[in-house]
């Protein structure tokens, strides 16, 4: 397939590298100059200078030929008018980036008929959304959602005072039908054995049944009391999003926005959630507005280094969970150094949407993680190499772990003798060097 | 500019004159010449000024406006006073007294005993209020555009919302409607004040009082005087329909009811109104009252006293402290703004505690951004100084008033009880405040000062006192 994309910053370069890395042909145009250079320096990809919006570049980067146009520059005008323009010369598919929830209302045919773009990526709600759902389930650190909510796969940091702590994965009190499918160790993703033994500091992903969630958590957590105080730094547009979910989860909410005029902005948008303006840093302010006993602090504000100084600094004054976001790559390993609990990365959450877009049909839902390890939700089809015969007996990647199947509505966690049959709805999870083979293994 | 907009405002209260004028030669009573001296008079000058001094300039300037509806309120009642002069029932004071009691709605009344009155004076005094009520400048505003010049400046100082809620986008329009509804109100104010036993004419007269929040009667015992459960509740249905803002008959009509039950204001005025019918109740309860009546009288005088009504049907004056102090807070918190009640108005009352609220919320959380809120739309801080200003205004008129009456030689208490009832326009309050006796016997000087505390009252402060700021007047 080929694919332009239009805008190389974190969100575009990103989804480059992950298309490439897929075998697609990718087209990436930018007008910043220094940025063209640098990005064509890292990428395996044809990186051209000139506005991705004007019809003249688009034809130059041979937008007709392509199968799909993909806008994330940081404005929203510029990448409507790259999809109508694309649109126009033909492009079947189009993504756009969008951060102005005027230009995009998920009920309205506008955006798709009007506007030209087909899928729209809104990465500040993606974000609310993700630190949401993190806070509904306590105790873990990222919850994902597959086979239309019925399955969930729950990511938790083990303490020194886990049970599970230098456990055997076999010998994990865990609840029936779960199963932990993958460990996170510095940074690398193991997929678990049953005499792998468990660590204090590991990242570890169970799947199970989403009802079951907060069960499963609890046997592998100690602290898992539910949060009700939650104080957001940052009232741009995710700190907004946020504080309005969490306000309807009966979240209390206190945001702190530095700006004066945008922090009343936020307030008459708010019920009743506590605006706060001030800078956010001062150990007095903090410890004024009790952050110590807060049950999370949010970091997301448009700047990485605040967002971790602020986690850390929140964490080292008593807060309980520290959540940053993240846009920049870079940043990411060292959160785990400086005491914060979960990052969440608008960059990851973009590529992967746009993963899920291109590959709309042929599975149902992929999830990135920072680690490069992938969550695939896909369909058995009718003649692949899996089917008809037992899990024990596929010559199946040593990187990737069949979670979880969902069989006419059934939940099962499957052992080496269940046989898959086609039509199962299946949770594989996947280091990102099995990823290729994984697909393999379930291709028609 | 000025002289053609009062004047034609003066022409319209003439006209209204010549309702009591048909009255007066039909019935008889040979009061005809003392209403149509000043009708026809007031019509010769609206003529006049309307014709010689039209100007031909779209432009109003802030000043102008302030000035115009002072004026036209002191004009129209310096008018209404002449028939009580002519038809030789007061004396000048007190009829010019008398009939700002009328204009403003205050309600305050110097004549002890209306049943020895000529029915077409006592037709004119509830006119006077019902004219008063929709404001004469709401005629004001339906009558501008014909002068030449927009009056949307007009309506904003004339209606003095807190929160200006425009209706529609032509000020014409907007005025149609609410004369509209507040006619539809009044007629059906009689329909059910004569279903009730009233005669016609004393329905009539009730049913502008009434909506007019106004609270003159007809009869010395006030609504008591009928001694009907049936006409106490109409009325005081009318009372509570009245002192509602008349936007949300308009939002009503326009089928958006469910949004008009929302609004926060019309909830507490509700609220407070409940709560007062409870506390009133239990007390008379209380003090051996059977269970009706107690909550019968309660009631009642609870609506009549927050909407600044006045009319009376039991002495709420020996109902024991607690009950007093309820019903004259309820006095001074008054109606809803966009009514024709008194008071400082429900939604500067709502403003005022959540502010203080805030204030002491700061203390713990100094970098709080404390947004006014009022039915899910933020005040612009500029309106929060002016509700500051505004109530502070009206504290320090009450204590400058209460001490100008005392210089008159009166106790604390009447005095501050009478600044108190004009300035809530209600004209009744605690003691001899609000018997006609008491009014008639003041010196002319206090009730001038009173005269001009309805008026400060019914204009909400900021309009009158800025005519006596040097700076009005300087070039």
């Amino acid at each position: 397939m080929r694919v332009v994309i239009v805008g190389a910053g974190e969100v575009g370069t990103n989804a480059a590298r992950m298309l490439s890395g897929e075998g697609h042909r990718v087209v990436v145009i930018d007008q910043n100059e220094g940025l063209v250079e640098r990005t064509s320096q890292h990428l395996d990809a044809l990186v051209m200078q000139g506005n991705g919006a004007s019809p003249r570049v688009l034809r130059e980067a041979e937008v007709e030929k392509s199968d799909l146009l993909v806008a994330v520059t940081n404005t929203d005008e510029v990448n409507i008018v790259a999809c109508l323009a694309a649109k126009s010369q033909g492009v079947p598919r189009t993504v756009a980036r969008i951060h102005n929830p005027d230009y995009h209302d998920p009920k309205k045919p506008f955006s798709k008929d009007i506007l030209g773009m087909d899928f729209v990526i809104r990465t500040e709600q993606m974000v609310a959304d993700e630190i949401s759902s993190v806070l509904l389930v306590p105790g873990a650190v990222n919850v994902e959602t597959f086979a239309d909510g019925t399955i969930e796969v729950v990511e938790v940091v083990l303490k020194e005072d886990s049970p599970a702590v230098g456990q055997a994965v076999r010998d994990v009190n865990l609840p029936e039908r779960s199963l932990i499918v993958g460990v996170v160790r510095h940074g690398e993703t193991l997929i678990p054995k049953g005499d792998t033994v468990l660590e204090a500091r590991d990242h570890v992903f169970m799947i199970c049944e989403r009802r079951r969630v907060s069960e499963v958590v609890g046997a592998v957590v100690t602290d898992a009391s539910p949060v009700r105080d939650a104080m957001i730094l940052g009232g741009g547009r995710i700190g907004l999003l946020l504080a309005l979910s969490l306000e309807k989860m009966g979240i209390s909410v206190k945001v702190i926005e530095r700006d004066a005029g945008r922090a009343r902005q936020v307030a008459a948008e708010l019920r009743r959630s506590l605006v706060l303006n001030d800078e956010g840093v001062s150990r007095e302010f903090l410890l004024q507005e009790r952050v110590d006993r807060m049950d999370a602090f949010i970091a997301v504000t448009p700047d990485d280094r605040t967002n971790l100084l602020a986690a850390m600094n929140a964490r080292h004054l008593g807060a309980g969970l520290t959540i940053a976001g993240i846009s920049r790559a870079e940043f990411s390993p060292l959160s785990e150094a400086l005491g914060v609990d979960i990052t969440i990365s608008p960059r990851l959450l973009a590529a992967g949407a746009i993963l899920r877009f291109v590959r709309r049909g042929e599975i149902a839902a992929v999830t990135l993680l920072e680690s490069g390890a992938q969550m695939i939700d896909l369909y058995v089809p009718e003649k692949c190499q899996v089917v008809g015969r037992p899990l024990a007996a596929v010559d199946f990647p040593r990187g990737a772990i069949v979670g979880a199947v969902l069989r006419e509505g059934e939940f099962v966690v499957p052992t080496g003798k269940d046989v898959l049959e086609a039509g199962d709805e299946v949770v594989v999870f996947s280091v990102g060097s099995a990823v290729d083979e994984v697909e393999r293994l379930f291709a028609p | 500019m000025v002289l053609s907009a009062v004047g034609v405002v003066i022409g319209a209260g003439g006209a209204v004159m010549l309702v009591p004028l048909v009255y007066s030669l039909v019935a008889g009573d040979g009061n005809s010449l003392a209403f149509a001296l000043p009708a026809f008079g007031a019509l010769l000058f609206g003529a006049c000024a309307f014709v010689f001094a039209r100007v031909q300039s779209t432009y109003v300037s802030g000043r102008d406006v302030y000035l115009i509806v002072v004026l036209s309120w002191v004009g129209v009642g310096l008018v209404g006073c002449l028939p009580f002069i002519i038809s030789g029932l007061l004396g000048p004071m007190d009829a010019f007294f008398e009939s700002m009691a009328g204009f403003t709605t205050t309600g305050a009344s110097v004549i002890a005993t209306p049943e020895e009155v000529a029915p077409s004076l006592l037709l004119w005094r509830s006119l006077s209020q019902w004219a008063g009520g929709i404001g004469i400048v709401l005629l004001f505003v339906t009558i501008a555009p014909l002068v030449g010049f927009g009056s949307t400046q007009l309506y904003s100082a004339e209606a003095a919302d807190p929160v200006p809620e425009r209706l529609t986008s032509r000020i014409r329009d907007t005025a149609t409607i609410l004369a509209g509804v507040y006619c539809g109100l009044t007629l059906g104010g009689v329909v059910a004040l004569s279903v009730a036993g009233m005669d016609p004419f004393d329905a009539v007269n009730h049913a502008m009082t009434t909506v007019s929040t106004g609270g003159f009667s007809t009869r010395s015992g006030s609504i008591a005087a009928f001694d009907s459960p049936a006409i106490e509740v109409f009325v005081a249905i009318g009372m509570l329909l009245s002192g509602a803002n008349f936007a949300l008959y308009f939002q009503a009509a326009r089928g958006r009811l469910g949004r008009a039950l929302g609004n926060v204001e019309l909830i507490v005025y509700l609220a407070l109104i409940a709560a007062g019918t409870l506390i009133t109740a239990a007390v008379l309860y209380e003090g051996g009252s059977r269970f009706p009546l107690a909550l019968r009288d309660g009631m009642f005088q609870t609506v009549s006293l927050s909407t600044g009504t006045g009319f009376v049907t039991a002495d709420w004056k020996a109902w024991g402290s607690l009950s007093q102090g309820v019903l004259l807070l309820l006095m001074g918190i008054g109606a809803c703004a966009g009514s024709t009640g008194g008071g400082i108005k429900v939604v500067r009352f709502v403003l005022l505690v959540r502010h203080a609220w805030q204030e002491v919320f700061r203390l713990l959380h100094p970098q709080a951004v404390t947004l006014l809120k009022f039915g899910g739309r933020v005040i612009p801080e500029r309106l929060r100084t002016a509700f500051l200003g505004f109530f502070f205004l009206y504290v320090a008129a009450l204590v400058v008033g209460t001490l100008l009456m005392t210089l008159h030689g009166l106790p604390l208490g009447p005095a501050f009880g009478s600044v108190f009832s004009c300035l809530s326009i209600s004209g009744t309050a605690l003691g001899p405040v609000g018997d006609a006796s008491f009014f008639a016997e003041l010196p002319g000087s206090a009730k001038v000062i009173l005269t001009l505390y309805m008026l400060l009252g019914r204009l909400e402060l900021f309009t009158v006192l800025v005519l006596l700021t040097p700076e009005f007047w300087r070039r």
